[in-house]
């Protein structure tokens, strides 16, 4: 709790003085996600589901920067309350700065995105508490009146604070991961109120999935420790994966400033060795921004 | 003081004879059309500018253009005040009227003028959700539909008009709505009801994934 309170004044330390030229922006969301596998257990009998409320609020200032350049710095909070495996309800405190150019004038100009943000996470179970740390770089256009594309890159590293070692053989920093994710993303209105959209993304990097001890999956793994939120017998496990992401969502429009998601991701883990897994995630929420 | 004498009576007979024409305009769900451009354009004849063109204004509030459309007579000088507390970058593409307005706050000193007829779409560069439409008419008879679809456009001398009617997302074209109507003293009501087309502007509310300045 020290930790997050840290967070949070220097936060508000770092945030740029109001400006008269700045303006301050609100995000928030509140919404249900089900997930089929949330330890993304590649053996039938690990697998488990569970459902979390998920909010999410976002705070800050845009500042434009010249002509095509904009700044936004802000404070998030987000979290997560599961329903089941309580031990993974979650609570992120952190920052993001990024940097807006566009290529012209008009909705149509080409624009590009850079961000990087931190985020203090703690868990109902201590063992996944961490820092997680993500670049990133993005682009994309409109086409016509109704397309948008967008191509985006995201580099994300995760440092733990415990790493309790379980095995003579295996390191137990579990919950240390690196990933690399290259995603695209199409959205397409359907009217004045619908916009439907569709992605895919290829997730290069560590995966953390949780399973009861077995031979074969302590083989392919590169760290372990134990996982009390799953249950007692039950141990984390970190892979070396590629995982194909493909999401799909519907956006009602309610008003200007609010909307409406329903959103599915079908998830493919393809670790080394074999150990491959697949998780579906199904999500509403009703995001609101002013 | 004989020629003065004559030239006010005419003028007060004139201003005696001055017809209204209020005109209603309706979608095809038959509800009422906000925004929608009335002009009135004499038979026979290119009516007299008037004296000096109206200055005119489309403010910036909330990031919106406000208001939505705006009828202005060619060659009028219309400022673009920035209500909000962060800048706007206004610009237009449109053949009737290019223009860039930088990033600014408050009102630019110099406003921007319209001199040909026709239509002009405008847009910020920073809120892309913003659009605005301004249209520029050969008839200082126009007006714009208030919320519940109706214009009053006043003192018409009497006459023949072309009366049109125009919309940002009318389906077809503004001369397909051309009609006649004869001006008398007093009001004459017209009826219009047009077919609308979907919006495809930026959206503003929340889309998953991406953050309202992107």
């Amino acid at each position: 709790m020290r930790t997050l309170a840290a967070l949070v004044l220097t936060a508000c330390a770092l945030a740029p003085a109001p400006a008269a030229a700045a303006d301050w922006f609100f995000e928030g969301d509140a919404g249900v996600v089900y997930e089929t596998n949330v330890g993304l257990a590649q053996r039938a009998r690990d697998v488990k589901s569970d459902s979390a409320l998920s909010t999410s609020v976002s705070t800050g200032l845009a500042l434009p920067l010249g002509d095509d350049h904009l700044f936004t710095f802000s404070g998030d909070v987000n979290g997560n309350g599961y329903v089941e495996l309580p031990g993974l309800s979650n609570l992120g405190i952190g920052a993001t700065a990024a940097f807006r150019t566009k290529f012209g004038l008009g909705a149509s100009a080409p624009w590009l995105r850079l961000f990087a943000s931190g985020t203090r996470l703690e868990y109902d179970d201590a063992v996944r508490d961490a820092w997680r740390y993500r670049l990133g770089a993005g682009g994309g256009l409109r086409l016509g009146e109704r397309w948008d594309v967008r191509l985006d890159y995201v580099f994300e590293e995760r440092m733990a604070d415990h790493g309790h070692r379980v095995s003579r053989i295996l390191p137990g920093d579990v919950f240390d991961i690196t990933s690399h994710t290259y995603s695209a993303r199409l959205d397409v209105a359907v009217n004045e109120v619908l916009t439907v959209f569709g992605g895919y993304a290829l997730r290069e990097g560590d995966v953390v999935s949780t399973t009861r001890r077995n031979a074969a999956i302590l083989a392919a793994s590169t760290a372990l420790t134990t996982d009390r939120p799953f249950g007692p017998d039950f141990v984390a496990y970190k892979i070396d994966a590629t995982v194909h992401i493909l999401s799909f969502g519907l956006s009602f429009a309610l008003g200007r400033h609010a909307s409406l998601n329903l959103g599915y991701e079908r998830q493919l883990g393809f670790g080394r060795r074999d150990q491959d897994y697949f998780n579906d995630v199904f999500r509403a929420g009703v995001p609101v921004s002013y | 003081m004989r020629r003065w004498a004559v030239a006010l009576s005419l003028l007060l007979a004139g201003v005696a004879e001055a017809g209204d024409i209020t005109a209603v305009v309706r979608d095809q769900k038959n509800g009422p059309l906000a925004d929608a451009v009335v002009t009135a354009v004499p038979r026979g004849g290119t009516p007299a500018p008037p004296a000096r063109p109206a200055r005119e204004t489309i403010d910036q509030i909330d990031k919106e253009f406000v208001p939505f459309v705006k009828a202005v007579f060619v060659s009028s000088p219309v400022f673009f005040p920035n209500k909000d507390n962060i800048r706007h970058r206004v610009y237009s593409f449109s053949v009737a009227k290019t223009f860039e307005l930088p990033l600014y706050t408050g009102t630019p000193a110099k406003p921007v003028v319209f001199d040909k007829p026709g239509i002009v779409t405008i847009g910020c560069n920073i809120h892309d959700w913003m659009i605005g439409y301004i249209y520029i008419a050969t008839t200082p008879y126009v007006g714009t539909t208030a919320r519940a679809g109706r214009v009053k456009l006043d003192d018409l001398p009497p006459g023949t008009y072309t009366i049109r009617v125009w919309h940002p997302h009318m389906e077809g074209a503004e001369q397909a709505t051309a009609r006649s109507v004869n001006v008398e003293a007093g009001s004459t009501d017209v009826f219009f009801q047009l077919p609308l087309k979907e919006e495809f502007r930026p959206r503003r509310a929340p889309v998953p994934g991406q953050r309202g300045y992107r």
